[in-house]
């Protein structure tokens, strides 16, 4: 299969998804290492992402997946502006081909990323401490078997505010998993929740301070590694095949990415426009100075 | 064994514990089933309460015991398969009965008696009620129902785990209605049962039309359909163990 | 359009409104204000200024649900519902789709309505109350709020559960289904069934906000999202549960109620709705 990405993103990619595994106890650990970035992911990681996946589900001594990621957040969202060959004749735009490439392959459908962790036949927990707050990565952390938070998690899609909410209020598994009002909630507001609503909601089995996260999510990793692996096969496939009865398992619609068909109205900020101009920081911290703007003007008219 | 008795429109069907259904006893089932489907047949009964008499609602099987029940025969013409994975079997018959079930649960509660609490259509426990998971040596639990109930990652996490859900979490997350201190806990079911009964029995029964029908379609009925094969894996896992 | 419902749009805040007007009769609907809010709803929807719907009542209470007065009448004015003495199945199915459950029926436009839809809830939220409370996209309710289907213990269940089951689990749901009529505020949000539970004086100005903010979001982002939305509702079955709805929704007034049972439906037809209830909390004794 066809490598997408460029040169740079491709051969940084190994060096920016780290794999570790402990025969032992049965627990590989795959690591989101660019803290610098606070772990934002290009097409050559999340396609390395799932290779590893995959890998670690045909390794027998494995038994439990950990999701992770280096620095001050699991992940903050796509790298914004990637070259990763989504123009492949020089459109100016992109084509519903490569949308559908992308969502369908790389993102939502059966064999992205999100779906290779969704139907994994081992069991895939997740770490989660601070942002977690844009879609993809919001619904990868929908698709993981157990969560762990810390208490300051911010978990979401932020990009909602800009972009519309990206198929995180329509995804049937997470209105399953946080009940129909906070996935909503969560699509329609953009407002991220934080690890404590994610425990109170049933998003995640734990919650605890940043502190204690890593030593608590090895400790729960190597206590169901330790289940007999007949077990654990069976549990898992169990929980596969009602998932699959339940139609959580495959997206709704796994057609289009459609955030780069949006248009924006005169009175519509533009985000990608104004991430041209000012950057990603700068079009977030203008969309804030919009909504308060917002919200003052309500005030006003209400005194 | 197990008793049933009827009064004021309430059929309260009473066990020592139901951990013979853990075991896969034939006789405990059958004699349980025949008693639910009695009840659920009755134009005088209109809620249906299963209780323990004993210490336990459902004691979690010993380790010799527990040993020897993934080892009964769950095979496609077993006579597991009626009884416990089929229409006419003992989950079946409590979660699709037509009239109102009430799990009255006190301390420990195993993996069948967990399922019957999935099961029924209400639950009260006691402060000191823990929940085993099911999923671990019952192939006939039915895990949409438990995602209906406890929200998709609560039942995944309680499945891949294995721990039991203590009588706080279990309320918290939406697997009983309510918990109570152990010397209310009857009280508590009984006037439960008291206000069912005010109910028509006509407006209980097209109720459980229209629930059922909405179970069917999320696929707890189709997760019951496919326990013949979980029972056939599970068998094949509890082999290579 | 009546005046029991105004609605109007700001397109400053592209927030359309629609307001219940009946306080004198605790906001009870009739027939004529449940296809009035439906109707707003579609205008809305193709309003191309407002981005979020807010629904809201004037006086103390959102709504008791369908006025009593109505309750027979759309059965009798529905095709076939006058041929014999009493309305026939059709025409109670006819009616059930029309004004709830169909197409064009209310639960039905505000669980498709392109715009994010907003629900203030205070005092009674009772019967329509309760699902719009699980149709709209987003609930806030203020401390006074009362949520509850107080039919289902006189005649049984006669509405769509997968909504309801979606929104809190299986065993809340058959509470409110069996034993408990009507859940507070708090049990309303811890169970899920809203989001968030203010102070009386706080409400309006919460809800505002929210909608506001809401309401910054791009038009193609939010209309495309509805429409993803739509498909994983009907993947979720809530359009099978509707459809079930408006058939069995009519098999209500066949019930026979025995000896000792209270006939709510004589009760109803011989000193109306508000009595029967009144007399049917008393049958059914105070509180939870």
């Amino acid at each position: 299969m066809k490598q997408y990405g460029n040169p740079d993103t491709l051969a940084a990619a190994p060096g920016q998804v780290l794999y570790e595994k402990d025969a032992q106890s049965g627990v590989a650990w795959i690591t989101l290492n660019r803290p610098e970035k606070h772990n934002a992911m290009t097409v050559p990681m999340r396609a390395r992402l799932s290779q590893l996946v995959k890998d670690a589900e045909q390794d027998n001594d494995v038994a439990v997946i950990v999701l992770r990621g280096n620095g001050k957040s699991f992940c903050s969202g796509n790298q914004i502006d990637e070259d990763w060959g989504h123009r492949p004749g020089g459109q100016k735009r992109m084509t519903l081909t490569t949308a559908s490439r992308y969502s369908t392959e790389m993102m939502w459908g059966r064999h992205s990323f999100t779906q290779v962790v969704s139907r994994c036949t081992k069991i895939v927990m997740l770490q989660l401490h601070g942002y977690c707050a844009a879609a993809a990565y919001f619904t990868l952390a929908t698709r993981c078997d157990i969560v762990l938070v810390s208490e300051d998690a911010k978990i979401g899609a932020l990009e909602g505010r800009f972009l519309g909410p990206a198929s995180t209020v329509a995804g049937i598994h997470i209105n399953r998993i946080l009940g129909t009002k906070a996935a909503r909630r969560v699509g329609y507001t953009a407002e991220p929740i934080s690890g404590d609503e994610a425990y109170a909601l049933g998003l995640a089995h734990l919650c605890m301070p940043v502190s204690e996260l890593a030593a608590a999510t090895d400790a729960l990793a190597r206590e169901i590694a330790a289940r007999p692996r007949p077990l654990l096969r069976y549990l898992k496939a169990r929980v596969l095949s009602g998932e699959a009865v339940f139609d959580t398992s495959v997206p709704t619609i796994t057609g289009l990415l459609y955030s780069h068909f949006l248009q924006t109205a005169p009175d519509e900020k533009n985000f990608w426009a104004t991430v041209k101009s000012s950057g990603v920081a700068g079009a977030l911290s203008d969309d804030k100075a919009r909504r308060t703007a917002a919200v003052n003007q309500l005030k006003e008219k209400s005194s | 064994m197990i008793t049933s008795a009827t009064a004021a429109g309430i059929t309260t069907i009473t066990f020592v514990d139901c951990s013979p259904l853990s075991s896969g006893d034939v006789a405990f089932a059958r004699r349980l089933i025949e008693c639910i489907r009695d009840a659920s047949d009755d134009d005088e009964v209109k809620a249906i309460i299963l209780r323990a008499s004993g210490r336990d609602f459902c004691p979690v099987l010993p380790p010799e015991k527990a040993a020897a029940a993934t080892r009964i025969d769950r095979g496609l013409t077993s006579e597991w398969r009626g009884i416990f994975a089929s229409a006419r079997g003992i989950y079946q018959s409590l979660c699709f009965s037509r009239k109102v079930t009430i799990a009255e649960v006190r301390g420990d509660c195993g993996a069948a008696g967990t399922l019957l609490t999935l099961c029924a259509g209400l639950a009260v426990a006691d402060e000191g009620a823990t929940f085993e998971c099911p999923f671990g040596s019952l192939p006939e639990a039915n895990f949409v129902l438990a995602a209906l109930t406890i929200r998709l990652n609560r039942a995944k996490a309680w499945a891949l785990r294995g721990q039991p859900l203590d009588a706080r979490a279990a309320a918290a997350a939406g697997l009983v209605n309510r918990v109570v201190a152990a010397g209310d806990l009857q009280a508590e079911v009984e006037s439960m049962g008291k206000r069912i009964v005010k109910m028509p029995l006509d407006g209980i029964a097209i109720s459980k039309i229209i629930l059922e029908s909405c179970l069917d379609t999320q696929g707890v009925g189709r997760e019951f359909d496919a326990v013949p094969f979980y029972g056939m894996a599970f068998q094949q896992e509890a082999n290579a163990s | 359009m009546s005046t029991t419902i105004h609605c109007y749009a700001d397109s400053q805040s592209h927030v359309g409104h629609i307001v219940i007007r009946r306080p004198e009769n605790r906001n009870a609907f009739t027939a004529e204000m449940v296809t009035a809010v439906g109707e707003a709803l579609v205008g809305f929807g193709q309003n191309d200024d407002v981005k979020v719907v807010v629904i809201r009542p004037e006086g103390a209470d959102l709504t008791t649900g369908l006025d009593a007065a109505d309750a027979e009448r759309i059965y009798q004015e529905a095709p076939g519902g006058a041929v014999r003495k009493v309305p026939s199945q059709r025409a109670r199915a006819l009616a059930q789709s029309s004004l709830w459950w169909g197409p064009s029926g209310l639960y039905n436009r505000v669980l498709h309505c392109p715009k994010i839809t907003i629900l203030q809830a205070r005092g009674r939220c009772l019967d329509i109350g309760l699902n719009l409370s699980l149709c709209c996209d987003l609930v806030i309710a203020d401390e006074s709020a009362l949520f509850g289907q107080p039919r289902w213990q006189h005649v049984g269940v006669d509405g769509d559960v997968t909504a309801l089951i979606a929104a809190v689990g299986l065993k809340r749901a058959n509470e409110m289904m069996f034993c408990v009529p009507e859940w507070d505020a708090k049990t309303a949000v811890d169970y899920g069934l809203i989001d968030k539970v203010v102070p009386p004086n706080e409400l309006e100005d919460a809800v505002m906000t929210l909608a506001t903010l809401c309401g910054q979001v791009m038009r193609d982002g939010i209309v495309t999202e509805k429409h993803y939305v739509f498909a994983s509702l009907a993947k979720m079955q809530i359009g099978t549960g509707m459809a079930i709805a408006a058939v069995m929704g009519g098999y209500g007034t066949n019930l026979h109620f025995r000896a000792g049972e209270f006939n709510f439906l004589r009760e109803a037809r011989a000193n109306g709705v508000k009595a029967a209830l009144a007399r049917g909390r008393h049958h059914f004794g105070s509180g939870q």
